[in-house]
């Protein structure tokens, strides 16, 4: 029997990729089509859940429908390159390597092999699905001819209950501090601009907020980077204002939302931005960089600066936090921007496109 | 390839065009119960929320400008904290020592280590992998001494390269401009020149950031401040901005060329050329055309005054004009050079020639004595003084 099947370099659990292809093929077998998810490296944890995609050329029947998440470079798109079946691309964006090319020379060539990779796809792809309007404009300009946006399906939406004993860590954590709660939540990439943020903090706590702290959650998925931004954080005198966190879990990140009184997203490049939704659910107004997909994703429910200067960040953050009214406007809107924006019936929608694509396929 | 929005503007901070989006820059948008601070986001008053955020938008604008203007955070910081951080990534390093340090790291891979380590926590296990060292090294080590030789002659290519890079590095270094003798230098006070009313009349009414260049004491930023406009300045003398920035103004030390190259495109409304701008090299004259055509807004206004050709020599003394790297051009010229780059000349001015002293007609008593002195001093007067051209960028 034909199905759906969908190819990804690792699968990882509590990782925005990873989670979307287990939803995706979820919602894929709840609805009754055959799906398995094949992947270059098994990954320990999911291990049980996938093959390795060598082995996909033994099971594969006429009317199959393959489905690339392109996330980062991988030896599937070549092999995907050359295989007879018809392709969708689920496009989660790709950092341009030059953002990298400061830090490290290996991710350079692997964004730009990435970016290749998504050329190499082009030609033979039946639908290109990116998961913002920004996204999608990177895929047809990469010459995809036929695209639609789905949001990435999240598995922390709706939200989770807090974890109570790391919420206490926090608050108690924050108490000390007293001023702003700043919240950044991203990997430790030179793209997610966490200096520019640290940058704002030393002006923040320099013109008016002395008390302002910031917890930085985020897996440091750029060692130098990730160590460049401590050693600044010190070097400007923030060591103890500053915590950097991560490995956290759904709860004890939604801990970490509700402790904050502002999240802060200043990145040069986001394709998506699940924080941002994450911080709107679970009532933390947002202050961001309107940047990538950043508008599409926030619209009017938070405040998008266009720039990330230490002033003007500073200014709006403490300008927020000094007016309770805002403040509730704020919230107010980002609970219903962040349900309006069908997170959680994303997987479901990505599954209706892979079946109408794949019943043109079978007839 | 995506495009990376990583353009630097100005301070980082085009304050007037911070705005949620879904509202014009104008703030035009309609507003309703939500245009009130302290308002809540009712059900479906979107456009009313809109407002609001525009007025949010606003006061954090207006805080901003407060704070540049009571000196809480000195200007030049947010630059000084850019270059901080980029310290502490691994191209930190400069120039050729960039190039030595990465050639240490590759000269250290390209040795290639046959002994493989044969610890082991077990007993059995450091015997065993004695064992299969000893019985594949010589295969081991027919392909590491080939992988050593290869790495060994890139790395010795890099050190050929490096030399040469160090050797023109060396010979560019000397084609370099001399610094001018201190005091030679003259500080620019533009706002009180004769131009001044011209570049505030151009300028104000913009909307978004005017960069002053080669601002002096900053009396210009002054009276565009004054008048409304968002403007800042930058000069490569930091003492000529002592007083500026005492007056807590918006100036920074840096060069036209280096802080154009920063910025992002269309990020200026408005730019003002003066000072050494007009006796730059060449080629550097056509990279600041270039710059200033990509830097400036579709619309925005360029005010670029200069030197005159003729007389410049007496004007800046004998010193300057042998050790300045380049020469002013004619206003035609830079006419032409903006043109090509769809920035198109609105209007042009000159300073008022110098009077000129009269002669005694020949057939006067002393006429001789008196003429020859009236040639004197018409020599020690400045021929042709300067202009200014009024821009704009079309497209």
């Amino acid at each position: 029997m034909s199905g759906i099947h969908q190819f990804v370099p690792m699968l990882h659990r509590r990782d925005a990729v990873g989670e979307h292809v287990r939803s995706l093929r979820d919602a894929l077998v709840a609805a009754g089509v055959d799906s398995c998810i094949y992947t270059e490296l098994p990954d320990p944890d999911t291990a049980g859940e996938t093959a390795h995609f060598a082995a996909y050329a033994d099971r594969a029947e006429d009317g199959d429908l393959l489905v690339y998440q392109l996330a980062t470079a991988s030896v599937l798109a070549s092999w995907l390159a050359a295989r007879p079946e018809r392709l969708v691309v689920n496009y989660h964006s790709v950092t341009p390597p030059e953002f990298f090319a400061r830090w490290s020379n290996g991710i350079t060539r692997l964004q730009a092999a990435c970016l290749a990779d998504r050329a190499l796809l082009a030609p033979r792809t039946e639908l290109g699905i990116a998961v913002s309007a920004f996204d999608e404009a990177e895929l047809a300009a990469a010459g995809y001819r036929r695209t639609a946006v789905v949001p990435v399906a999240s598995p922390s939406f709706p939200p989770v209950a807090p974890d109570a004993a790391h919420a206490d860590g926090v608050a108690a954590w924050r108490r000390r501090r007293g001023g702003v709660a700043w919240l950044s939540v991203g990997r430790l990439a030179p793209n997610k601009a966490h200096h520019r943020t640290l940058a704002a903090l030393f002006a923040a706590r320099a013109t008016g907020d002395p008390g302002a702290s910031l917890r930085i959650v985020g897996a440091p998925s750029e060692p130098s980077y990730a160590a460049a931004l401590r050693r600044y954080a010190v070097s400007l005198g923030l060591e103890d204002a500053v915590a950097f966190v991560s490995g956290l879990t759904g709860p004890e990140l939604a801990a970490e939302y509700e402790a904050a009184d502002v999240l802060v997203m200043l990145s040069e490049h986001e394709g998506f931005g699940v924080p941002l939704v994450e911080a709107m659910a679970h009532g933390t107004p947002v202050v961001a960089r309107a940047g990538g997909a950043v508008p599409e994703v926030v619209g009017d429910a938070g405040v998008l600066l266009a720039g990330a200067g230490p002033r003007q960040v500073a200014a709006a953050i403490t300008g927020l936090a000094a007016d309770r009214g805002r403040r509730e406007a704020l919230v107010a809107a980002g609970r219903k921007r962040a349900v309006a924006l069908g997170i959680d019936g994303a997987a479901g929608r990505v599954a209706g496109l892979l079946a109408s694509v794949w019943a043109g396929a079978s007839h | 390839m995506p495009a990376a929005s990583h353009d630097a503007s100005p301070l980082d901070e085009p304050s007037t065009t911070a705005r949620p989006v879904g509202t014009s820059p104008e703030g035009d948008r309609p507003s309703g119960a939500g245009g009130v601070p302290g308002a809540t986001a009712d059900d479906g008053d979107d456009e009313g929320r809109a407002a609001y955020l525009a007025q949010v938008m606003a006061e954090i604008d207006a805080e901003v400008a407060r704070r540049r203007a009571s000196g809480d955070l000195p200007a030049g910081l947010e630059r000084q904290l850019d270059e901080l951080f980029l310290e502490f990534s691994p191209m930190s390093a400069r120039g050729t020592d960039r190039l030595r340090e990465q050639l240490a790291v590759v000269d250290a891979g390209a040795f290639v280590d046959i002994a493989v380590p044969v610890a082991s926590n077990k007993a059995v296990g450091s015997v065993a992998k004695r064992l299969i060292r000893s019985a594949i090294s010589w295969y081991v080590g027919f392909i590491v001494h080939q992988v050593v030789k290869f790495g060994w002659s890139v790395s010795r290519l890099f050190h050929l390269v490096v030399d040469e890079v160090e050797e023109l590095s060396t010979q560019v270094a000397a084609l370099g401009v001399p610094e001018l003798p201190e005091g030679l230098a003259a500080t620019v006070s533009s706002g009180t020149s004769w131009w001044a009313d011209e570049a505030v009349a151009a300028l104000s009414g913009v909307t978004g950031r005017v960069l002053v260049a080669d601002c002096g004491d900053g009396s210009l930023v002054r009276r565009l401040v004054e008048a409304g406009v968002d403007a800042y300045g930058i000069d490569p003398s930091e003492g000529a901005l002592e007083g500026a920035l005492a007056e807590g103004l918006d100036v920074r030390e840096g060069s036209v060329l280096d802080h154009l190259g920063v910025v992002g495109a269309e990020g200026l409304a408005g730019i003002v050329l003066d000072g050494t701008v007009q006796w730059l090299r060449s080629h550097d004259r056509l990279r600041l055309a270039d710059l200033v055509a990509d830097r400036l807004a579709v619309g925005g206004a360029l005010v670029l005054h200069s030197a005159a050709p003729e007389g410049w020599e007496r004007s800046v003394g004998p010193v300057v004009a042998d050790l300045a790297p380049g020469r002013p051009v004619h206003a035609e010229t830079w006419e032409h050079l903006l043109a090509s780059r769809h920035v198109v000349v609105r209007a042009l001015r000159r300073s008022a020639p110098p009077a000129r002293l009269e002669r005694l007609p020949a057939d006067q008593p002393g006429a001789a004595v008196v003429n020859a002195a009236v040639d004197a001093l018409e020599a020690m007067q400045p021929a042709a003084g300067d202009y200014v051209v009024v821009a704009a960028r079309e497209q």
